[in-house]
């Protein structure tokens, strides 16, 4: 078992075969590759139900051409793999500080508007004032023409003001594991080892140990509930439940 | 003790429990248009604000038409509301108001080209807004024009910078000026919009009657500032 309260890749694994007895180093029954792939399967099940975490990131990493501050085009998330792969994104500013990751002081949160807005205000905005700082923004995934285009966005914002990073606080697309033992998954004590019992719950019957399926789906369902009662008191309390 | 836009629009936003950002649906633009449509709604049933601006144009040498400056210090759109008095500031005499008709009357008939310091001022606002100004007797040397002049309040849209244009209202008009606003937006909400925001659409009237006391106490303070603490009356 790992020394920190949430599991690590190594002691899911590890008790996910025990629970499914079939932890042996004489012809296992999963390879190293079999393991990961039901592993991040669990994974993502998990990680889905246990709800986001917060993902800051600054404007000069985060957007293509973000990294001055005077560009005044649309700015485009980078492809690719790693920290750009962005699900939703929470909050955007627009910041003086390259290393800002929004929040601090003199940054400006933007009020997210439909694309057809930032639109309409281009195109007919004269009348409505005139802003020294952008104010509002939409962020858009951009179609996938090639490979480079995968986990795209673009951002638009109005005014086109110069001068300005833009930071974001997002929830990100979910990470799997790569295996390494110290590898560890983006949730809590409770929900890794959810993660662990909900592991066994594939490999049993895989493993030809399929009556032990009942028993460890009891272990589950224990563990699933206090997890999803943690995760609601701490939303009530948080003011997240509208 | 005017105030900014932006706090304005802070305290319109508050008032609507709309400072989530991730829980908006009327949006600041829109917010910010209707605080500046509101202002010209109450500025209506107030004074106007007033100005004096020391040698704020002239009157040409030989001149008997002159017009009102449309930029007055940082205002670039200035519009006048009616009171205007004109001083030279060579004398420092005050110039009589006169209709057009008696103004044309003086000068009926009247070939000369000389002329002495004006006397006499008419006004008239032509097509693009901009006042024009006719004087007797013509201006014969080049008169600095001290002036003193009611002012329409800004449409806060035509300021450079929104988040800075300055809304020319005491802090009882500014507070005013949030309520209506907010009660103009809410009654605008649809059920959804207002679930979101947990308020009910009856709070509107509320928010009206107390921009409407606060409204009245603004206009009494303007009115005694003027009229040497003349008593005024609540009547509703």
């Amino acid at each position: 078992m790992g020394l920190v309260s949430q599991l690590l890749y190594s002691a899911i694994t590890e008790l996910a075969l025990e629970s499914a007895q079939c932890n042996v180093t004489t012809d296992p029954p999963f390879s190293a590759a079999q393991l990961l792939i039901h592993a991040n399967e669990a994974y993502q099940d998990v990680w889905e139900a246990s709800g986001a975490s917060l993902y800051k990131a600054a404007g000069s990493t985060l957007w293509t051409g973000g990294g001055t501050a005077s560009l005044v085009t649309d700015f485009t998330l980078p492809g690719g793999t790693g920290t750009e792969e962005i699900a939703e994104f929470l909050h955007v500013w627009a910041t003086t500080t390259s290393a800002s990751t929004g929040g601090g002081a003199g940054d400006i949160e933007l009020s997210p508007v439909d694309y057809a807005e930032i639109l309409a205000l281009r195109s007919s905005g004269s009348g409505l004032g005139t802003y020294g700082t952008p104010k509002v923004y939409s962020v858009i995934r951009r179609v996938q023409a090639a490979d480079t285009d995968t986990n795209r966005y673009d951002l638009y914002w109005w005014p086109s003001v110069a001068g300005y990073y833009f930071p974001a606080q997002a929830v990100r697309q979910f990470d799997p594991f790569d295996g390494g033992a110290s590898d560890f998954p983006d949730v809590d004590d409770q929900w890794s080892r959810t993660l662990a019992l909900l592991l066994a719950f594939k490999l049993a019957p895989l493993a030809g140990r399929a009556e032990l399926v009942p028993a460890i789906a009891a272990a589950i369902d224990p563990r699933h509930k206090s997890a999803l009662e943690r995760r609601n008191r701490a939303q009530l309390s948080a003011r997240q439940d509208r | 003790m005017a105030t900014t836009l932006a706090v304005v629009r802070n305290r319109v936003r508050a008032q609507l429990n709309e400072l989530d950002n991730r829980a908006v649906s009327t949006g600041l633009i829109a917010i910010d248009n209707a605080i500046a449509n509101t202002l010209q709604v109450q500025a209506a049933r107030l004074p106007a604000p007033r100005l004096y601006a020391a040698s704020a144009f002239n009157i040409s040498a030989g001149a008997q038409t002159f017009a009102l400056p449309t930029t007055i210090g940082s205002v670039a759109t200035v519009e006048y509301a009616g009171d205007v008095r004109l001083q030279l500031n060579s004398d420092k005499t005050f110039m009589l108001k006169s209709t057009r008709e008696e103004i044309e009357a003086f000068r009926n008939g009247d070939t000369s080209t000389g002329g002495s310091k004006p006397t006499r001022f008419s006004l008239h606002e032509d097509s693009s807004t901009v006042v024009q100004g006719e004087c007797w007797p013509r201006s014969k040397d080049l008169e600095a024009i001290n002036l003193y002049a009611s002012l329409d309040h800004n449409d806060l849209r035509d300021a450079a910078d929104m988040d800075a244009a300055t809304v020319q209202f005491s802090r009882y008009g500014a507070i005013s000026l949030v309520l209506l606003t907010a009660a103009a937006l809410v009654r605008g909400m649809t059920d959804a919009d207002l679930v979101l925001r947990r308020l009910e659409r009856g709070v509107a009237t509320t928010w009206e009657k107390m921009a409407a006391m606060l409204l009245y106490q603004e206009e009494a303070r303007r009115h005694a500032a003027e009229d040497s603490g003349r008593t005024q009356r609540w009547v509703s």
